[in-house]
């Protein structure tokens, strides 16, 4: 899960270029370097397989037809980040709608989760799993600028542009995230070593 | 080269250093290493290190499967926007006749003691696409065989198996008896290919292209059992006392010795058997009703299994349902979507189409010469039919 910034950018202008000028291999490249990353990403705001590849279709149904009028793409990732998030929220709200009839005003929040339950993957270390556990404590929105930033590697600019809040917003998000995760890990840290300590 | 830029920095700005969260992301550096060059900052790095790599989740992912089935989606609506766009017009005539043939297929079902569990292929990639026609050894050991009309024989009372044109595979073990479960022999025929067969006691089998169909190598016991997905043409050698039975997973047929033809892919939802010589006893898989009929010479039985449903019915010239063995199909009053299946595993090509409005095109008839490219039956199937196609390097897609 990669936002390369220096390697891709250059090209991407290029096939994007390509895809609005319909060379076939455009759309082809795009579907196939975005898929598993846009399935894997949309799966962090609802666990409905079948609601994330409908928007998945959705966009690259209208990402074809509007191909002419689309306007330039930097970095084809962040591109379709940002359209695929927006889209995944108006239907999530939709969905939500037309559950809770009675409550029609209310527009939810979009609902982030890193990971649902932290599962122990035995090749991670135990303080990471520690870690982990620390995002439970914090917001969603904390939770969604933590992992732009630190699991896909962007910079504050592009979490203020995907999230669609200002870039002091987002570092604010960020440095309290991280605090939560560190103040976790202390406290977790020191019960660690008072049940070690009282082996010996 | 890191030593000096790190040295001092705190957590909080090591996490504010794209650098170094590259870094960590990127997994390459040798992080003994590298703690040991910065020592006198070595708790912050690794707290620093310790947080973004918990933030490296495994992602769920999304099988290939689903992955394909969307880009092809996705391909079509591309199609459809393109320019480019072939519109072939189609003459709405009458006349012509298009076709192939179908084997009627019967369901069957011999359920007592002598056919219990449903039989499964080893080579059990269902959908036989792709590759060579295979021969799966009851040893499991897989053989690919070079021609498109590949013909095996086994000789000797089972004892050998001889690949016509290619090699002969001497003293094969006839199968051993394991768990009361005889290990069988299995040929995979692909789309696209055909194989000619004669088992151990003189039967002939001809399959068609797409089918997989599983035998042993000398029969024994007191039925003859064999299992079929896909369509075949058998010449059942006389053994009064041992019943040849076929099973699929729609339908099996029992027979003493006969000659038939049945078409039962497990893709389908129907097994066609018809008739051209002796009887048959066709049973449909429904173990409640074990709904079963005798047909005759010149009659067809269909088991519909989403109906659960037996139709027998007169055919004219039974021996159009083998003319596939000759290489042409020819066919009366039949749907265009089962027409389509049946050029599908012939010609190995995948139609994209809408079943509903499919299955609401009138019935057709016809005579199709399968030595000819699926480029020169399109136009005529056309011709006939009024739907529209786009023929694209994957597959061909029909519209109304």
């Amino acid at each position: 899960m990669m936002i390369e910034k220096t390697v891709e950018t250059k090209c991407d202008k290029d096939v994007w270029q390509d895809f609005k000028r319909e060379k076939s291999y455009a759309l082809s490249y795009i579907y196939h370097q975005n898929i598993d990353f846009l399935f894997a990403y949309g799966k962090k705001f609802t666990s409905d397989e079948e609601l994330v590849l409908d928007v998945i279709q959705d966009l690259f149904c209208y990402l074809i037809e509007k191909r002419k009028q689309l306007g330039k793409a930097e970095n084809i990732r962040m591109y379709l980040l940002k359209a695929f998030r927006r889209r995944l929220q108006k239907e999530i709200g939709k969905r939500h709608r037309e559950r809770e009839l009675n409550n029609d005003l209310a527009i939810p929040t979009l609902e982030f989760t890193i990971e649902e339950e932290v599962i122990l993957e035995e090749e991670v270390e135990e303080k990471q799993n520690e870690i982990r556990r620390g995002l439970k404590k914090m917001k969603s929105q904390q939770q969604e600028a933590l992992y732009y930033r630190f699991s896909c590697g962007m910079d504050y600019e592009q979490v203020s542009g995907v999230m669609e809040i200002s870039v002091v917003l987002a570092r604010q998000l960020v440095s309290r995230g991280v605090n939560v995760l560190r103040k976790h890990m202390k406290e977790s840290g020191f019960i660690f070593f008072l049940f070690n300590w009282k082996k010996f | 080269m890191t030593k000096n830029i790190y040295t001092k920095k705190s957590v909080e700005q090591l996490l504010e250093d794209d650098a170094f969260i590259a870094l960590v992301r990127g997994g390459k550096i040798d992080w003994e290493e590298f703690l040991l060059q910065n020592k006198d900052n070595k708790s912050s790095l690794l707290e620093a290190k310790r947080i973004i790599s918990a933030l490296q989740f495994s992602e769920d992912r999304l099988g290939h499967k689903r992955k394909i089935d969307l880009w092809q989606k996705l391909e079509i609506v591309q199609l459809k926007s393109s320019k480019r766009y072939l519109r072939i017009r189609i003459l709405q005539s009458v006349a012509a006749c298009m076709l192939f043939l179908l084997s009627l297929g019967g369901g069957f079902y011999w359920y007592n003691e002598s056919m219990t569990a449903d039989y499964e292929f080893a080579a059990n990639e269902s959908p036989v696409q792709k590759g060579k026609t295979l021969l799966v050894l009851s040893t499991g050991e897989a053989i690919q065989l070079k021609h498109e009309q590949a013909t095996i024989k086994v000789e000797n009372e089972g004892k050998e198996i001889c690949i016509v044109n290619d090699t002969t595979l001497k003293n094969l073990e006839p199968a051993k008896i394991i768990k009361k479960e005889i290990k069988l022999t299995e040929v995979v025929v692909p789309f696209g290919k055909n194989l000619s067969l004669t088992l151990s006691d003189g039967t002939k089998v001809w399959l068609n292209a797409g089918s997989r169909f599983a035998f042993p190598q000398k029969f024994e016991g007191k039925y003859r059992k064999v299992h079929l997905d896909g369509e075949g043409y058998f010449e059942v050698a006389k053994m009064k006392h041992h019943p040849f039975i076929l099973t699929s997973n729609h339908a099996n047929i029992e027979v003493l010795g006969t000659k038939f033809n049945v078409s039962t892919y497990d893709a389908d939802d129907y097994s066609e058997t018809v008739l051209l010589e002796g009887s048959v006893k066709v049973m449909g898989r429904n173990k409640l009703l074990n709904e079963k009929v005798i047909i005759e010479p010149g009659q067809s039985a269909t088991y519909n299994t989403t109906e659960k449903k037996m139709a027998v019915v007169e055919i004219e010239e039974p021996e159009k349902n083998i003319a596939w063995i000759n290489g042409w199909y020819e066919y009366k009053d039949v749907s265009l979507d089962k027409v389509l299946k049946k050029l599908e595993r012939y010609y190995n090509v995948k139609f994209i189409y809408d079943e509903n409005k499919i299955k609401k095109a009138l019935p057709i008839s016809g005579k199709l010469d399968l030595k000819s490219s699926i480029e020169n039956v399109m136009p005529i199937l056309s011709g006939v039919t009024g739907v529209n196609y786009i023929i694209t390097s994957n597959y061909i897609l029909i519209k109304h």
